[in-house]
């Protein structure tokens, strides 16, 4: 019985918030890393003071910066932008189990969010 | 078995207590598979009914004029309360029908390759819990095993793994048909000790280690067929011809696929990243339009999913990387045959750098070859091209996000011979006052003929030398590059095959290494195979392959051939009259050769023979080179007395500085006849220096040329003949002594002429006798059939009466010159008589001619 209760009970909260957790978790890293690299944000940053396409000139580094700063910083936006609806979906996912209780509760007006 | 329970321990490694946890093993009573068949209908009917219900509701609350999904945060319903509920039981359906390889199992399941770092880092590990680091398939398989199959364990347990395709691609590769697997499986039935308890401690702790020394992810479905195939199977399978090396090349193939599935997995995520265009990340590098023109992308053509990894090249490869990473600026040049997989070891450098898993300086790079010779092709003039390349090599240095790759470095130096000079020192400049990188490749020949000169361009390189691989090595290569040569020629090989083909590429295209060679004959095999319609390329196809290129028979002995090496001797004396030793002992070689006794690092066999001139040493020679190599014509003559000058060794191996004997040769004619007899006439001639030469021929059986190449002997014979001491052999036989007493006395007359060392090189050193009357009296009768032959060509009957042979013995017999004069008196008296008859018209075909006596030629 133990057994039986461990495995169909006890496994899914384990598999939810454990193993399927840590996958779900990383895929959501993954997605946000992603973007980083694509935006281009770090070697952007790290080469914030160099001038763009090897223009060693005076010219070409005045002209590199503001342009490597502006790149930073709408980067950093969209990535921020993203940050916000990635951060929704965990929060969604870590709670999604434990709705059917708060439904109980909102039922039984225990606990009422809505009303 | 399944009243096991608890943890055991089966043994220790590296006194760390290895156990196994049969509570967990034996928990799901044998029902592990049909639960977890049960477990995914069950998850497939809930979700089903749960999206019938959200479509009934939702309907229900349209007919009730209100939307109830705007109001679903708001439960003021029983129906908004089991709408909430119903999604509990979708989350949980998921958790039902998901593979448990994936989430159900790994609550228990421990990486096996971070043990294996822990182990290996010598850090503390408390123990090693065996079912850890079981995979799913092994879990189900063990489960069935042990609670059903108790009596019948070995062969349900080969039936169960029948069900893995990987084991049947394995199977395959052993050169095994699924039939042949299960007559194996059935003869295991009928025997004793098969019972679970006898095996399933040893399957769990060594189908563990098997996994663990290959450094597997996980104990699967291929760690317990390999332990089926090492530990019980291994007698029965020996009977169907896979042996030792079939599982150990089954074992490589399995890691390599194992560790590329791996590779390809972190491949896959991080080449997407990378960026495709010719700039870099940062922005930091410049648009180089000429390159552009002139190049290919590795980087780029692996971000697209060129996905190129050399096997066994780690060594090679760490070299590349830490050359190239060094200062600003670097030029590594590797070394290596044509073949020999230096492209490869770019690609896979390409891919190393697309993944970052090069030093941080690289990591944002891109790998670029000049195609020079596009560069060449359209080029109008001499001029615009040297402005190409500079442009090119001024371009690479200044965007700095280039690894320039110069492929065959040679070909450019020499693209125009007057013009290399320049195109030395545009590369030398580049490499000398910019900051670039530059990889190149060359041959060895290439190198020692065109770069070794220029002494400013070589001392700026790194060398990287790639040396053909060991044939295991060349094995896997092969095995990596056999899936996409399968699918694409629709024909199947094992491994005994693969194993057949490393081993006789060796055996012909000698200008050619491995893997190259190697890929090309299984390529020639498939189709061959293909046209043939059969399914499998089979080791005897790749025998009459080779044996058809190189002209010898490979492989089997038939039983007509045999009937021919074990009658060698009479089909010799066909040809050679007396001289018995030297018969038997070339014979013996033969024979020994072709049942694949002889080493495989020197020649078939080498022979120094001495005695009077025209004895039969050289028709001896022939006689083997026809009859081991299919025709005379295959025999190498090489006069010692034109080698008595050190100088004219180069004429023999050939000379660096080219001219007239950049070939050279010997190593030429080795090099176009592989499978040759080489005959060393009048070798006391020979400057001492030129027998040095020998000395490693015969010794190790492969010399090096003047171009740098290495020429292969060990699929020669060598025969070296000498006249010294012939007067002291004829004194010493007149005085009645033995064949053994006068080859000892006359010994050392030779080594006055020959050293020890060299002399003792050969594998036989044979004396030939002087002949007597009646051994030039039989000569003389086989000269004298050989114008018989001769004339029925022509449709003309030549017959010779009995004392003929006599006649001509006697004429032509010279103590001096042996049987050699014999030639000249039928020349003389027999063949001047035919010519002038036929030349006058009055013998035609048809004709029938009686010679009696040499003076009498009758014509009927």
């Amino acid at each position: 019985m133990f057994h039986l209760s461990k495995r169909y009970f006890i496994n899914f909260w384990i598999w939810w918030y454990v193993v399927e957790h840590k996958i779900v978790l990383l895929k959501l890293i993954g997605v946000w890393m992603h973007a980083l690299a694509t935006f281009n944000v770090i070697p952007m940053l790290t080469n914030l003071f160099q001038p763009l396409f090897q223009d060693n000139t005076r010219m070409g580094r005045i002209i590199a910066f503001p342009i490597r700063l502006i790149w930073v910083l709408v980067g950093s936006i969209f990535q921020l932008i993203l940050t916000i609806p990635l951060t929704m979906l965990y929060v969604i996912y870590l709670m999604l189990p434990l709705v059917p209780i708060w439904a109980l509760l909102e039922y039984l007006e225990i606990l009422v969010l809505f009303r | 078995m399944r009243d096991l329970r608890g943890i055991e321990k089966l043994g220790e490694y590296k006194k760390i207590p290895v156990t196994v946890d049969w509570s967990y093993l034996n928990q799901e009573v044998g029902f592990r598979k049909e639960e977890e068949k049960f477990e995914r209908a069950l998850a497939r009917f809930l979700i089903l009914g749960s999206i019938t219900f959200y479509i009934v509701v939702t309907i229900f609350s349209l007919l009730n004029g209100q939307f109830i999904w705007l109001t679903i945060f708001w439960i003021d319903s029983f129906v908004k309360l089991l709408i909430w509920f119903v999604l509990m039981i979708i989350l949980y359906s998921f958790y039902l029908s998901r593979n448990r390889n994936i989430f159900l199992d790994r609550i228990h399941y421990r990486k096996l390759i971070d043990l294996i770092k822990r182990v290996e880092s010598d850090e503390t590990v408390k123990g090693i819990e065996l079912t850890s680091y079981f995979d799913h398939n092994v879990l189900n398989i063990i489960d069935e095993m042990l609670n059903d199959y108790q009596d019948n364990f070995l062969p349900q347990l080969m039936t169960e793994i029948l069900e893995y395709q990987f084991v049947r691609n394995a199977i395959q590769r052993l050169g095994l048909t699924v039939a042949e697997y299960e007559a194996i499986r059935d003869k295991f039935s009928k025997l004793e000790n098969i019972h679970v308890s006898f095996w399933i401690r040893p399957l769990l702790i060594e189908a563990f280690f098997i996994a663990f020394t290959n450094k597997f992810d996980y104990v699967g479905e291929m760690s317990i067929f390999l332990w089926l195939c090492k530990k019980p199977l291994i007698k029965t399978l020996q009977e169907y011809n896979v042996g030792k090396n079939e599982l150990e090349s089954l074992e490589m193939w399995v890691s390599n696929t194992i560790r590329k599935k791996r590779y390809l997995t972190t491949f896959m995520e991080k080449s997407s990243l990378k960026p495709v265009s010719t700039l870099n990340r940062a922005y930091t590098s410049r648009f180089s339009p000429t390159l552009v023109k002139y190049s290919r992308d590795f980087t780029a053509e692996v971000a697209r999913g060129d996905f190129t990894m050399s096997i066994a090249r780690d060594l090679e490869l760490a070299k590349l990387i830490e050359s190239i990473q060094k200062g600003e600026s670097s030029a590594t040049l590797i070394i290596g045959e044509h073949g020999v997989g230096k492209t490869t070891l770019l690609k896979s450098l390409a891919v190393k750098m697309v993944v970052e898993e090069v030093p941080p300086i690289l990591q944002d790079m891109r790998l670029v070859s000049f195609d020079f010779n596009r560069a060449y092709a359209l080029s109008p003039n001499i001029e615009k091209f040297k402005s190409t390349v500079e442009n090119v090599l001024e371009e690479a240095a200044g965007t700095k996000n280039i690894v320039l790759v110069i492929d065959d470095i040679d070909d450019l130096v020499d693209i125009r011979k007057e013009i290399a000079a320049e195109v030395v020192n545009l590369v030398t400049k580049a490499l000398d006052v910019y900051k670039i990188r530059v990889v190149a490749t060359s041959t060895p020949e290439g190198f020692t003929k065109y770069i070794s000169n220029y002494k400013s361009l070589t001392s700026l390189f790194s060398n990287v030398y790639m040396n053909e691989p060991a044939d295991n090595i060349a094995l896997q290569i092969l095995m990596d590059e056999l899936p996409k040569l399968e699918s694409k020629f629709h024909v199947s090989v094992s491994f005994d095959t693969l194993v057949q083909i490393a081993k006789l590429s060796h055996t012909f295209e000698f200008d050619r290494v491995l893997p190259d060679k190697g890929i090309l004959l299984l390529e020639e095999a498939m189709v061959k195979a293909q046209t043939e319609k059969l399914n499998f390329v089979t080791e005897k196809l790749i025998e009459e392959i080779v044996s058809a290129k190189v002209g010898v028979k490979i492989g089997a002995i038939k039983s007509n051939e045999a009937e021919v090496l074990l009658n060698l001797e009479k089909e010799l004396h066909k040809r050679i009259i007396g001289q018995d030793v030297a018969v038997t002992a070339v014979a013996s070689a033969l024979r020994r050769s072709r049942a694949g006794l002889t080493s495989d690092k020197r020649p078939i066999a080498s022979f120094l023979f001495f005695g009077p001139t025209g004895v039969g040493k050289t028709e001896v020679a022939k006689a083997v080179t026809d009859l081991y190599y299919g025709a005379e014509a295959e025999m190498i003559r090489v006069d010692m007395s034109e080698y008595q000058e050190e100088a004219n060794l180069k004429r023999l191996i050939g000379d660096p500085q080219g001219g007239e004997f950049e070939g050279g040769y010997l190593t030429d004619a080795v090099r176009r006849k592989p499978y040759s007899l080489i005959l060393l006439d009048e070798i006391e001639k020979a400057n001492p220096k030129v027998l040095d030469l020998f000395l490693q021929v015969l010794d190790e059986g492969r010399i090096t040329d003047g171009m740098g190449r290495k020429i292969s002997f060990i699929n020669t014979i060598i025969i070296a003949t000498s006249n010294v001491a012939s007067q002291k052999i004829a004194d010493l036989l007149e005085q009645q002594k033995t064949y053994e007493q006068v080859q000892e006395e006359v010994l050392p007359e030779i080594r006055k002429y020959l050293r020890v060392e060299f002399i003792n090189r050969f594998d036989r050193v044979v004396m030939f006798k002087p002949l007597n009357q009646e051994e030039v009296t039989a000569i003389a009768a086989l000269s004298l059939k050989s114008e018989e032959k001769k004339l029925a060509e022509k449709n003309i009957e030549l017959h010779f009466g009995l004392l003929v042979a006599e006649e001509v013995a006697k004429l032509g017999y010279n103590p001096v010159y042996g049987a050699r004069e014999l030639r000249r008196v039928i020349q003389d008296t027999v063949q001047d008589k035919i010519a002038e008859l036929l030349i006058a018209g009055k013998i035609k075909g048809g004709s029938i001619i009686q010679i009696n006596s040499l003076a009498e030629l009758e014509e009927k």
